[in-house]
């Protein structure tokens, strides 16, 4: 994290390596697949995603990282805020 | 067929005022899909220039509506629905389209016909909002649009098998090139007479069991029955508001679903999405084929390039510059022209009227205050047509991305930043431009602080003053002074719009800073007549306020400064006179009697007179002390000879009247003051209309100015503090 953002080096990030414990959507790498597990933000934004094909249960992949995230879910892109992405409890798959 | 006499039955007896023959003759079409889907190209094509733009009553969502005639005659009318992800209401554009669909909108009967928008290449999410819309009980037509754009994809929707799964007619369109219009048109006549959809999927027992009283709720409450089972599931995830609030039981049976499906296992607010998508699912595996390689996409490539950490910003700083310039250098000749011709029907009517009161009220009162707004027409136009170019790209959701960040630092989302920016060139496109803002708090947010961009209308009257009382000197060799103090103000007004929306979201408008939910569309190339309508769109709204609003401002404005008369000596020059005339008018003494009050910042009460002038338009101030210094009302900003004037003016004492400080102390008032009619008339329309709109439309206009006098007000004592007096 002590990257500064306008780094390139900062694009070169490694992917998670423990894949079979829970944890959060950022501290999954570019390229990453993860099913969701859990969801602690505020209901609005809970029903939003949902809506939107990210809701427990469902695979999502991590496009892009920079302050927020790009995030293929059900193949749109979308593009969800730092905070809500750390409210997001994943469980890493492989690839 | 029982469903569908109920249902249209319900729709007819809702809606009495709207005349049994308009009912008869006419097919009301609604247009509903995912935003992207190309719906507002689809709905050009089926309409093309017969359309409408207003607003649904007491929102500020855009209705668009259109209509096309059918063989026989009869019109059709459209309504382009806001594009929704969802039913779920969870945006006002949202919960417009839903009210409408169900026939409860305030002066809108329920749709004949539905048709849903959907995008081929991103079947999937788009069927979520399709699954909600088939249990309405209306008569619905799929479009499946973009099949050009999802075939060069590699993906290939099979229709039939569509159709088949969703019991509905299936369209294949590309709107862009006009494909299957007429087979869309001959779908929508058919669609009411055939069965109505219904959902198409069942729910696992306990889910059934734990909807089942909610359901019986919504029926006793006058719910069609298939509507009642969509809105029995919607309410899982929700709390009963708008339409559903105040039906008796509702919550607390609600509330026992919840529990009871908690119980036996299942995610309470997830369940519908989780079986909505699980349907889904199984309706994409039969009836999506891919083929070709599935490697990274063209959007991917263009991604990788325009959100790079390094490169992303740095292109989108690029874009922006080019934008910023083009709207002041490209639109300049245009300007020019719509000056000429303002000049040239002012010239015509002047000689084609008697001397007297009613040519120079015309001339001078209409012609001029009328063409004093419509001459920022052309930047507009080319604003909006930059917007609307990125908008189209799928480029400004990607600007929305990158700018969060540094957006979010005062509480406001990434999408406030293009309403700003747009107000360099004029604060009303910019809170026009507000709208894609969802959060109605940093909407309100962004509008308030919109107008403390530095406009367009400001330049005649920094360029008069630093034109005036500036020296050129060079500054560090390169720089000019001149054009340095252009820049702190336009650095001046930046700065204050981002801390006072900083303030704002702190105190007023208060709430949690909304985290980015956004979609980021594939690229495409946009369609240029979708995008010359939409553009036409809005400078149609543009010159309807200017032939309204200011129109009647003008009027006032002018009878303020020419009654009442005054006796002239007659041996004065015209400028004199003009001078005297002006004087003894209302407006004269108005300034006058204002003395006191702008005496503390420096200013006499010719400058008092031209502020008073200036509350329709800033660029008034310069015409108006045209008019005070006799060199005749048409002067501008580069006039010579008002700037000698200006220069030459002493006191009794022999001291210059203005110095250098007055001057910064009135570019720093024209900075912060909100002294524009049509973003007045504007921020009325876009906060809500009606008192709400007009309180905060006062609010902002008392706030500003006050922060525009205390701001010249320290200028001025501060600079005689420091010994800065002549």
């Amino acid at each position: 994290m002590s990257i500064p953002w306008w780094a390139p080096w900062r694009q070169a990030e490694t992917k998670v390596k423990n894949q079979c414990t829970a944890c959060l959507l950022t501290s999954c790498g570019r390229g990453s697949r993860a099913a969701v597990l859990r969801m602690d933000c505020a209901g609005e934004e809970a029903k939003k995603l949902r809506n939107l094909g990210l809701y427990e249960g469902s695979c999502v992949t991590v496009l892009d990282r920079q302050d927020g995230y790009v995030l293929d879910v059900r193949g749109s892109r979308l593009a969800v805020g730092r905070h809500l992405a750390g409210a997001i409890t994943v469980l890493p798959l492989g690839g | 067929m029982e469903n569908s006499s109920t249902g249209s039955l319900a729709t007819t007896g809702l809606a009495p005022e709207a005349g049994p023959a308009q009912l008869t003759s006419q097919l009301r079409v609604a247009l509903i899909g995912n935003p992207n889907t190309g719906k507002s190209t689809l709905f050009n094509a089926l309409t093309g220039m017969r359309q409408r733009v207003g607003n649904y009553s007491g929102v500020t969502v855009e209705r668009v509506e259109g209509r096309y005639r059918r063989s026989n005659g009869t019109a059709v009318s459209v309504l382009d629905l806001p594009g929704t992800y969802s039913l779920s209401a969870t945006s006002p554009d949202e919960e417009i389209a839903l009210t409408v669909l169900l026939g409860l909108a305030p002066d809108l009967p329920a749709p004949d016909v539905v048709v849903l928008v959907v995008d081929a290449s991103n079947l999937e999410r788009n069927l979520f909002v399709v699954s909600q819309i088939l249990e309405l009980g209306l008569p619905v037509v799929i479009a499946l649009n973009q099949v050009d754009t999802a075939a060069a994809a590699g993906i290939r929707v099979d229709s039939v098998e569509l159709a088949m799964q969703l019991q509905v007619q299936v369209v294949e369109t590309v709107a862009t090139k006009g494909q299957g219009i007429d087979v869309l048109k001959r779908a929508i006549e058919r669609a009411s007479a055939l069965p109505l959809p219904e959902r198409s999927f069942e729910l696992p027992a306990p889910l059934f069991r734990a909807v089942q009283p909610v359901e019986a709720v919504l029926v006793q409450a006058g719910f069609h029955p298939s509507t009642a089972a969509m809105e029995a599931l919607r309410l899982l995830a929700i709390a009963p508001e708008g339409h559903l609030a105040g039906i008796p039981g509702l919550e607390g049976e609600a509330e026992r679903a919840r529990t009871a499906l908690e119980e036996a296992g299942y995610n309470a607010r997830a369940v519908e999405a989780e079986v909505r998508y699980g349907w889904i699912a199984e309706v994409v595996e039969a009836t999506v084929h891919r083929f070709g390689s599935a490697g990274s996409s063209r959007t991917d490539r263009i991604d990788a390039v325009l959100l790079h950490r390094v490169f992303g910003p740095l292109i989108f700083l690029l874009l922006m510059a080019i934008v910023f310039q083009s709207i002041f250098t490209w639109a300049e000749p245009l300007m020019t022209a719509v000056e000429g011709l303002v000049g040239g029907v002012g010239n015509l009517a002047g000689s084609a009227l008697p001397e007297g009161d009613l040519r120079s009220l015309v001339v001078d009162g209409v012609i001029a205050g009328v063409g004093s707004v419509v001459i920022f027409l052309p930047q507009i136009v080319i604003l909006f047509l930059f917007i609307g170019f990125l908008e189209a790209t799928g480029y400004m959701a990607r600007a929305a991305f990158i700018m969060d960040r540094f957006m979010r630092g005062v509480g406001l989302h990434g999408r406030s930043f293009i309403p700003m920016l747009s107000g360099y060139a004029c604060a009303v496109p910019g809170i026009m431009a507000t709208r894609t803002i969802e959060n109605p708090k940093d909407r309100l947010a962004t509008i308030m602080v919109v107008p403390l961009m530095s406009c367009s209308a400001r330049i005649p009257v920094y360029t008069l003053l630093i034109g005036t009382f500036i020296p050129p000197i060079a500054v560090a060799g390169i720089f000019n002074l001149q054009g340095l103090t252009l820049l702190a103000m336009y650095f001046l007004g930046t700065a204050a719009a981002l801390v006072v929306a900083g303030i704002f979201k702190k105190t007023l408008l208060k709430g949690p800073s909304q985290p980015m939910i956004m979609e980021l569309p594939p690229y495409r190339l946009p369609n240029l007549r979708s995008l010359l309508l939409t553009v036409s769109h809005r400078a149609g709204l543009f010159l309807r306020r200017a032939g309204t609003i200011i129109f009647a401002l003008t009027i006032v404005l002018w009878a303020l400064a020419t009654y009442p008369k005054t006796e002239v000596v007659a041996d004065v020059t015209d400028g004199a006179a003009q001078e005297q005339q002006l004087a003894g008018s209302i407006l004269g003494r108005a300034g006058q009697a204002v003395e006191p009050i702008v005496r503390p910042l420096g200013y006499d009460w010719k400058i008092g007179v031209s502020i008073i002038s200036s509350f329709a338009a800033r660029e008034v101030f310069v015409a108006t002390m045209g008019t005070i210094y006799g060199v005749g009302s048409d002067a501008d900003e580069t006039s010579v000879a008002l700037r000698e004037q200006l220069l030459a003016e002493t006191d009794a004492a022999g001291t210059p009247v203005y110095t250098p400080l007055i001057a910064v102390s009135l570019m720093v008032f024209y900075v912060f003051a909100m002294m524009c009619v049509s973003t007045n008339a504007v921020v009325v329309r876009e906060t809500g209309g009606g008192w709400k709109g007009v309180k905060w439309a006062a609010f902002q206009f008392l706030w500003m100015f006050v922060l525009a006098y205390s701001a010249a007000f320290v200028v001025y004592r501060g600079g005689l503090l420091l010994g800065f007096a002549a």
